[in-house]
């Protein structure tokens, strides 16, 4: 019966690893050199129009960026290099993406440990009413409800 | 434990809490509006073709050795337009100034419209046109007006986002002086 308990449990576990893996492998990314310029570019925010990434602004500046990557691109930078080019240039937050480290850390990590502190409160929940005992009427408890009933 | 969910509670109300208040004392600390990276940094290059000056070119390795003030601009923006005069005050006070050189770099606009505009208002320092925005990006420009000093030593001293003042531009002269 334990057994039988345990079965949905773990399909669940391998449905969310199997989506992780999916959704996490790499699928040998961006091979053209405009490929990479749109890849790079998606992730760096346009500079005169903070809510765009430079991929899809028209504005003069993120025209320039796109050229700016281009050359770097064909220069033999790489992505990471070329990155960190414009974070020199314009600071951290012209990376759409936050990076995992300084502040950044905040914005991956607390939503990671809000789910496992959720989660663990549902699991400790869980357990508890499991735990409780049902409550069974006793003959008082139903003479008290006959009463009541004769009573109306 | 004898609530966990009530310490869960907790725990979780308390992460959201300082995530509150972490980023309200972020709000308006943006680098892009406080100066970023390129304070104290060496002057970014840049080599731009003088507007109807016959193939002349201003070339920030001619302006070594002197306080320069880089203004980024074009005839469309109106806070460029408001703080022309500011810009033309400045200018008339400083231009005899042996140590002293005016920029202002052309972005994202119209050589035709940009030859009215300085005409119109009688601008006499050095115009100068970035028509692929090489400049703008090497500066670390996100919009327009932006105006920087840069030192004698190339170092650049100031920046200000917005329009400018002349007591705004006597600072940032000021700072490339000192710097």
């Amino acid at each position: 019966m334990t057994k039988l308990r345990a079965w949905p449990w773990i399909a669940l576990a391998v449905v969310v690893i199997g989506a992780l893996f999916v959704a996490t492998r790499d699928d040998g990314g961006p091979t053209t050199v405009n490929d990479r310029v749109r890849s790079i570019g998606s992730e760096l925010r346009c500079p005169d129009c903070q809510s765009q990434s430079v991929a899809i602004s028209s504005t003069a500046s993120a025209r320039a960026v796109r050229a700016d990557i281009r050359r770097r691109v064909e220069a033999g930078q790489s992505d990471g290099e070329i990155k960190r080019a414009f974070v020199d240039t314009y600071s951290e937050s012209f990376l759409l993406k936050p990076s995992g480290s300084g502040l950044g850390w905040i914005v991956w990590g607390l939503p990671v440990l809000a789910f496992v502190l959720g989660a663990g409160g549902l699991v400790l929940t869980l357990r508890r009413w499991r735990r409780e005992p049902r409550l069974i009427a006793t003959e008082a408890d139903e003479a008290l409800v006959a009463e009541a009933r004769n009573d109306r | 434990m004898k609530h966990p969910l009530r310490w869960v509670t907790i725990g979780v109300g308390s992460l959201v809490a300082v995530f509150g208040i972490v980023l309200s004392t972020q709000m308006g600390t943006s680098p892009l509006f406080t100066g970023g990276p390129i304070l104290d940094r060496t002057a970014p290059a840049f080599d731009l073709p003088i507007l109807d000056a016959d193939g002349a070119r201003v070339d920030i390795s001619s302006l070594a050795g002197k306080s320069v003030i880089v203004n980024f601009w074009n005839s469309w923006c109106l806070p460029c337009k408001e703080e022309t005069p500011a810009l033309k005050a400045f200018w008339a006070r400083h231009a005899n100034d042996p140590d002293f050189a005016m920029v202002g770099i052309v972005r994202d606009d119209i050589t035709s419209e940009v030859r009215r505009y300085v005409r119109k208002e009688g601008l006499e320092y050095t115009i100068a046109l970035d028509p692929k925005g090489r400049a703008a990006l090497a500066y670390g420009t996100t919009g327009q007006p932006e105006t920087f000093a840069i030192s004698p030593a190339g170092v650049v001293t100031g920046k200000q986002l917005s329009r400018v003042s002349v007591n705004d531009l006597e600072a940032l002269l000021g700072s490339a002086r000192a710097g």
